[in-house]
C-alpha cells in the first residue's frame, strides 16, 4: 500500500477528536502579525487528508515525493501557526520573519524540493481549518499547540507536532526569536561577521 | 581508460594533490571516489538542519555492518568518517593545531615507538602554507614557534567560556586559542564567517571543506572526478611498477580498468591498507608494500575523553553563541607528558552551555519557564584528545564482506591499548578539576569508544623499508610510481588533530617534485 493509499485509509479511521489540550484554559488573542484566515473563508484543503488529530496515518514524512506550492489558504494557516508561536512565547516581535510572504519564501524550499513537506503542511492546514470551524480560531490554536511532543508517530497529531510545529518552533527561535531570551546570537541566525571588533555578533569574554 | 595521474579518494589530500599536480604539469588527473555526490551550501539542506538539528550527511557514515572490531578497546566507526565527494572534511570541525616539535622525535625522546624522517623545523614552512590553504584563524603568538603569522586572526573568546578560562588560570594551567579553519575574514575566494552557528553544514562555505578545491577544479579540462567508483585493486606490471587500478562502477555494477603513469592513494588510514592488502600478486604475496608486515599495523587514533558537569545556576545567562571552538589547552601536550605517559589536548565543547529554547517550547514550557531554565542549572563540557601510543599489534585488515559503497568491510584488531586506565583516569580527574574550580559539579567523566576520526599510522613514513611503508616523498617503498597521501603515513601518533599536519606533509613532499 502506498503512502497516499495509507493516507486515504487513515482519513477513514476514527472520527472523534481526542481531548488533549481541550482542558487548557489558556485563551490567546489574535496572533500578532495578522494574516490568519477568517473562519468563514477557511476551505478544506484536500478531502483525502484526515482532519481528526487522532486519525491514523503512516509514520514518516507523508508523500515526500509530492512537491508543490502551498495555496494561499494553506500558507495563511502556516503563518497563523508561526505567528502564534511568536505571540505565545513573546518572541514574535524579535523574529526576522515578519510577513506571511517571507515565511512563504522559506517554506517553499520545504515544499518545492524533495523530500517535500507539501503534504505535511496541507495536513496541518486541514486540521487547523477543521478545528477552527468546530471551536473557533483561539481554541483551535490551543488544541494544536497542546498536541503532546510525544504524540504517536502514526497519528495526525504526531505528524503535526513533529513535522510542522516542532520545526516552526526551531525556525522562529533561530530567526531572531531567541533575542526574547536575552541572547545575542543563536545557531541558525546570521549574527554577522567577525571583522568588526567593536560590534561582534556574540557576547565575548572580556578577560 | 587511461590517465597520466590517478588519485584514489576525493578528500582534503586528494584535492590538494590534484591541484598541485595539475599546476606542475602532471595532468590529466583522474580522481576516483567510492562515495556519492554530496551538495554543500544547499539552502534546503541547511534549512532542514536548522529546523531539525539533523546534519544532512549522516547517510554517508559507516554503518554497524561495515566493520568488526575486537580486542581490549574495540572501535566503533559510525560517525567517525564520511564517504562522498570531498571526504571527511565535509563534517570535520576544522581544528588545525600543529603537532608539537617533540612529536617528531618520539623514539629519540622515549626509546620506543618511531621517529619522523624529518623534524618540526623542516616541516614548519609547509605548516605555514598548509594554514593558508586551509584558511586557518589562530593566535600567531601561541606555541609552537612559527615563522609567519596565521593567515587569519582568531575569533575572540565567547563570554560562555569565561568561567573555564578563569579556572584554568587559577589552577596554574596554560590555555590558548584553538587554531581553526574558519574564515574570520574573506579569503581565497571564500565567504567570511557570519557566525551562523551551523558550522557542521555552513551555508556559505566559511569553513574549509574538501568540496571547495574540487569546485575550483571543476572547469579544468585536465581534471575528471568519477563518483561512485570504488577501487577494487591495484594493478602492477612488475614489483616496482603500478599500471593502474580496477574499479567498480556502483551505478552499473560493471568493473573497469584505468591505466595510469602514477597512482596516489588518498582514501584514508583505514581504506588504504585494505586496498594494498587486497592487491596481492606474485611479487607482493602479502599485499603491495607489505613485505615487512607493516601495512595496516600501528593503527591508532586519539581516544576522546568527555567531562560534563553542571553549575547550580547561570545568573549571567551564559549561552554558547559562537558554536565553534576557540579555546584549547596544550598544558599536557609537552615533552614532559611524552616522556612520562601520554599527551592530552584539551578543548571545550563549543555548544555548551546551551538551553535549547525550541525544544523547551516544543515540550510546552512557557516563556517564563524558559527564562528560568536559562538562569538555572548550567551544563558545561570539556573534551580531551588523548595521544594513544601507536602499537604494532593493533591492526586494520580486510573484513569478510563489502560495504554499500563497494569497499571491503573493515576489521580492526586491538589486542593492546596504547595508554593505561591510570593515565586516562588521571586526565579525567584533571579535566574534572577544571570544571570543579569553575564552580561546575562534575556529573560524568568518561572515555568514549574509538570512532577513528583521526585514524593514522597504518602505512607509516620512514626512511627505510624495514620500519615503514612510504618514504618522505610519500612513495611506497619498493614501488616507483605508487604514493600514499593520508593520515596513514603519520610516523607516530600525536594528541593534536592531524589534518593540518597531513596537508603540510603533502606540500613538503610535492616541493621536491619538479615541474614539467
Amino acid at each position: 500500500m502506498s503512502r497516499r493509499q495509507l493516507l486515504e485509509a487513515g482519513a477513514l479511521v476514527g472520527v472523534g477528536l481526542l481531548t488533549w489540550g481541550c482542558g487548557d484554559n489558556y485563551s490567546p488573542g489574535s496572533p500578532d502579525g495578522g494574516g490568519s484566515p477568517d473562519d468563514s473563508d477557511a476551505q478544506p484543503p484536500d478531502n483525502l487528508l484526515p482532519v481528526d488529530p487522532s486519525a491514523t496515518v503512516a509514520e514518516g514524512l507523508l508523500a515526500p515525493e509530492d512537491s508543490g506550492t502551498l495555496d494561499a489558504a494553506a500558507l495563511a494557516s502556516l503563518w497563523q501557526l508561526f505567528a502564534e508561536i511568536g505571540r505565545r512565547w513573546e518572541s514574535g516581535a524579535m523574529s526576522t520573519i515578519t510577513s506571511e510572504a517571507a515565511l512563504g519564501d522559506i517554506l517553499a524550499l520545504k515544499t518545492m524540493e524533495t523530500p517535500s513537506y507539501y503534504t505535511e503542511y496541507r495536513l496541518a492546514h486541514g486540521v487547523l481549518v477543521h478545528l477552527t470551524g468546530e471551536y473557533g480560531a483561539d481554541q483551535a490554536l490551543d488544541m494544536m499547540f497542546a498536541f503532546p511532543a510525544d504524540a504517536a508517530a502514526d497519528t495526525v497529531a504526531g505528524h503535526i507536532r513533529t513535522y510542522t510545529l516542532a520545526e516552526l518552533l526551531r525556525l522562529q527561535v533561530a530567526y531572531g526569536g531567541f533575542r526574547r531570551f536575552g541572547f545575542t546570537n543563536y545557531p541558525g541566525f546570521a549574527g554577522g561577521p567577525l571583522d568588526t571588533p567593536d560590534a561582534l555578533p556574540y557576547q565575548t569574554w572580556e578577560g | 581508460m587511461e590517465t597520466e595521474t590517478l588519485i584514489i579518494g576525493s578528500g582534503v589530500a586528494g584535492s590538494l594533490l590534484a591541484r598541485e599536480l595539475l599546476r606542475k604539469g602532471y595532468g590529466p588527473v583522474l580522481m576516483l571516489e567510492a562515495g556519492p555526490a554530496f551538495e554543500m551550501r544547499r539552502q534546503r539542506s541547511w534549512l532542514d538542519y536548522v529546523m531539525t538539528k539533523q546534519a544532512p550527511y549522516s547517510h554517508l557514515h559507516d554503518l554497524e555492518a561495515d566493520f568488526s572490531s575486537s580486542g581490549v578497546a574495540p572501535w566503533y566507526l559510525p560517525g567517525g568518517r564520511l564517504f562522498g565527494r570531498g571526504g571527511s572534511t565535509i563534517h570535520w570541525g576544522g581544528w588545525t593545531p600543529r603537532a608539537q616539535p617533540e612529536d617528531f622525535l618520539f623514539q629519540t625522546n622515549t626509546g620506543e615507538g618511531h621517529d619522523w624522517p624529518y623534524d618540526y623545523d623542516a616541516l614548519e614552512p609547509f605548516y605555514c602554507q598548509a594554514e593558508a590553504y586551509l584558511q586557518v584563524a589562530g593566535d600567531s603568538d601561541a606555541a609552537p614557534a612559527r615563522s609567519q603569522p596565521y593567515p587569519l586572526p582568531p575569533a575572540p573568546y565567547p563570554a560562555s567560556l569565561g568561567p573555564v578560562i578563569e579556572a584554568i588560570g587559577r589552577l596554574g594551567y596554560s590555555s590558548q586559542v584553538l587554531p581553526i579553519a574558519r574564515n574570520t575574514r574573506a579569503i581565497a575566494g571564500q565567504a567570511k564567517c557570519q557566525t551562523i552557528g551551523t558550522c557542521d553544514y555552513c551555508p556559505i562555505g566559511a569553513r574549509f571543506t574538501g568540496d571547495q578545491p574540487l569546485d575550483a577544479l571543476a572547469d579544468n579540462p585536465d581534471f575528471t572526478l568519477m563518483l561512485d567508483a570504488p577501487v577494487q585493486r591495484l594493478l602492477m606490471s612488475s614489483k616496482t611498477e603500478v599500471t593502474g587500478v580496477e574499479y567498480l562502477d556502483n551505478t552499473t555494477g560493471e568493473l573497469h580498468t584505468v591505466d595510469a603513469a602514477r597512482v596516489f592513494l588518498c582514501a584514508g588510514a583505514l581504506e588504504i591498507p585494505k586496498l594494498l592488502m587486497v592487491s596481492t600478486n606474485a611479487d607482493w604475496p602479502d599485499g603491495i608494500g607489505n613485505d615487512a608486515d607493516l601495512v595496516g599495523r600501528h593503527v591508532v587514533a586519539s581516544p576522546f575523553l568527555y567531562v560534563r558537569g553542571q553549575a547550580d545556576q547561570n545568573p549571567d545567562r551564559l549561552q554558547a553563541e559562537l558554536n565553534f571552538p576557540t579555546l584549547c589547552s596544550r598544558h599536557w601536550d609537552t615533552p614532559t607528558q611524552q616522556l612520562d605517559s601520554n599527551k592530552l589536548f584539551v578543548t571545550a565543547n563549543p555548544d555548551t552551555p546551551a538551553v535549547d529554547v525550541a525544544a523547551l517550547m516544543n515540550q510546552g514550557r512557557s516563556a517564563a519557564d524558559i527564562d528560568a531554565a536559562i538562569a538555572g542549572p548550567m551544563a558545561f563540557e570539556l573534551w580531551g584528545a588523548l595521544q594513544e601510543k601507536s602499537l604494532f599489534e593493533n591492526r586494520v585488515t580486510l573484513g569478510d564482506g563489502t560495504t554499500r559503497f563497494g569497499l571491503p568491510q573493515t576489521k580492526l584488531d586491538i589486542p593492546r591499548q596504547g595508554y593505561t586506565d591510570e593515565v586516562k583516569n588521571g586526565y579525567l580527574d584533571l579535566m574534572s578539576g577544571i570544571l570543579t574550580e569553575a564552580g561546575i559539579a562534575v556529573e560524568l567523566a568518561i572515555g568514549f569508544p574509538q570512532r577513528g576520526d583521526h585514524a593514522m599510522c597504518t602505512t607509516r613514513m620512514s626512511t627505510s623499508d624495514t620500519d615503514g611503508v612510504v618514504g618522505p616523498d610519500l612513495r611506497v617503498h619498493g614501488v616507483d610510481n605508487l604514493y600514499i597521501a593520508s593520515n596513514a603515513v603519520m610516523p607516530y601518533s600525536m594528541a593534536a588533530n592531524p589534518t593540518l599536519t597531513l596537508v603540510a606533509v603533502i606540500l613538503k613532499a610535492l616541493a621536491d617534485l619538479p615541474e614539467r
